[in-house]
């Protein structure tokens, strides 16, 4: 199912940035929670991007020509 | 068309330089900037198709929304060029033969332009590598300790305070502390006194070498050129008081905060579905998202390193401030010339790829046409006004951008995104330009709060919903 992995990757950068914006609108700023000194949200900005370009190279690898 | 060939409208150098103008200022949008200039360009190459044919109309209409891309990217590469002491009018007149070189080489290849703005993405990151490496931190190691600062002071051998340094454009500092500012060129000053709850202002005039004392509450404005020089130990002057201040900045009020980021996220996503074409082949299918990632990851390093190595360049920063002003602030000084070199030919590259990528989706909006040379003739008074605008004024990058990304989401996403059929579409487009052009007319004059990103989060939803409604009576 080719297009299954494509639609697969585009479900999930679409919620990598709803969680980006609800965790920075949320209420009592968990967005600002720091782990290893750096703060949630900039943990956030830094992995979610990776993890959205390995799945959309899958994505792309795997679809049909 | 390669994924790389595909991104090459969105990897401008005017994006770059905004992703770390961001970090380095501690906006609080800053991390989700970083994360739509990936995903958006992402989800727009997962797509199937590009969706409904394009008629007559789009050119005309969707037209104006590329012109202000390249503006955005033209006004990165005047400000280069005012940086090392080039003139606006021949940086200007560059920057728009740059964007005509795909008219000349474009027929034969459509993917040489990936090539280039892979070349530029490479620049970028090994210029913030070697940054890296002389500063001699990862990361989110230099985060964390300049998060940890508690207040951002110039150091004794700031610029600021050995030389004294000029601005750029006019600027008005606030002052948190007693501060002696030294006028290293003579001119007139003006001075805000706060006294009790009533301001004054003065102006004096001060000869080279003279000194004006501010106390806390004083706001001291700066014509562009005037030259100073501020205290070593001092607080710099400015909207970033501590570490602490810009690694978590005063949110505004989070329905609001809210709103605007969901208007950024369909502002940013809406631009890169109109700009990035589908990819339908494997070739490179690697490159162009790891190239789109290093682009934006490269750009908020570089903001954090800045602030971690430098926080005074935050004092009048321009857009490329912590690109071009760091290196030589803490890499060895016989490095610091060819990193500064590599940054300036990377943004080029970027450039002149982004004009490329921008130009083959101006040919694409006129082939409904079929009239040989009204793409050229049309890129070419896009350039023609780009490179003018760039000359005659210099607002925001970031402003700038933004307006084309709102202006492309609502003429050509969320008609697009609406339905096929033509005639649909194409009310659906007039509804999404004239909604946003009348949406950003009222909101300058009556919410400017709001910001610009608000613009296509109204203009949008009613193009998308004129063309479904549109599309089932026609």
């Amino acid at each position: 199912m080719p297009h299954a992995h494509r639609a697969a990757a585009v479900v999930t950068l679409l919620l990598l940035v709803a969680g980006a914006i609800l965790l920075s609108a949320a209420p009592r700023d968990p967005a600002a929670i720091r782990f290893a000194g750096v703060s949630l949200l900039w943990w956030y900005a830094g992995i979610a991007p990776v993890a959205g370009a390995v799945m959309t190279i899958a994505a792309l690898l795997t679809s049909r020509r | 068309m390669t994924a790389l060939a595909a991104l090459t409208p969105w990897l401008g150098p005017a994006l770059l330089a905004c992703v770390a103008a961001h970090a380095f200022s501690g906006d609080a949008d800053a991390p989700v900037i970083v994360l739509l200039a990936v995903a958006a360009p992402l989800l727009a190459l997962l797509r199937r198709s590009h969706g409904a044919s394009l008629d007559r109309s789009s050119l005309i209409i969707a037209g104006p929304g590329l012109a202000l891309l390249l503006w955005a990217n033209a006004l990165i590469l005047v400000e280069l060029a005012r940086l090392i002491g080039i003139d606006r009018a021949a940086a200007a007149l560059a920057a728009g033969a740059l964007a005509l070189i795909p008219l000349v080489v474009g027929g034969a290849d459509d993917d040489w332009s990936g090539v280039i703005a892979a070349c530029g993405v490479a620049g970028a990151a090994v210029a913030i590598a070697l940054v890296g490496a002389a500063i001699g931190l990862p990361p989110w190691t230099a985060w964390t300790r300049a998060a940890s600062r508690p207040a951002l002071v110039f150091n004794e051998s700031s610029l600021w305070v050995t030389q004294g340094n000029a601005l750029p454009r006019s600027t008005t500092l606030e002052f948190t502390e007693v501060h002696r500012v030294t006028a290293v060129t003579a001119g007139t000053y003006r001075l805000i006194e706060r006294d009790g709850g009533a301001l004054a202002v003065r102006e004096r005039q001060l000869n080279g070498g003279e000194a004006l004392t501010l106390r806390p509450g004083d706001a001291l404005l700066l014509q562009a050129g005037a030259r100073v020089r501020f205290e070593t130990g001092k607080r710099i002057p400015g909207p970033i008081p501590s570490g602490v201040s810009w690694s978590q900045p005063h949110a505004s009020a989070r329905p609001r905060a809210a709103v605007r980021m969901v208007g950024l996220a369909v502002t940013v996503i809406g631009a890169a579905v109109a700009l990035v074409a589908p990819c339908r082949t494997r070739t490179l299918a690697i490159g162009g998202p790891l190239a789109v990632l290093a682009f934006a990851l490269a750009g908020a390093v570089w903001g954090i390193y800045a602030m971690y190595a430098a926080p005074d360049l935050s004092v009048g920063a321009g857009p490329l401030t912590a690109l071009v002003q760091l290196p030589p602030l803490v890499v060895e000084a016989h490095w610091a010339p060819s990193i500064v070199i590599l940054i300036g030919v990377a943004l080029l590259a970027l450039y002149t790829a982004a004009s490329c990528g921008l130009w083959h989706r101006m040919r694409d909006l006129a082939i409904p046409w079929s009239r040989r040379g009204l793409a050229r003739l049309t890129w070419g008074i896009a350039v023609t006004l780009a490179a003018a605008a760039a000359w005659s004024s210099s607002p925001d990058p970031w402003t700038i951008l933004l307006l084309g990304c709102g202006f492309l989401t609502s003429t050509v996403a969320a008609p697009a995104l609406a339905s096929t059929h033509p005639t649909a579409r194409r009310i659906g487009m007039i509804a999404g330009a004239t909604i946003f052009v009348l949406a950003a007319a009222v909101l300058a004059v009556r919410a400017p709060a709001l910001g610009v990103t608000s613009i296509a989060l109204i203009a949008g939803p009613v193009a998308w919903l004129t063309t479904l409604l549109m599309s089932r009576r026609v």
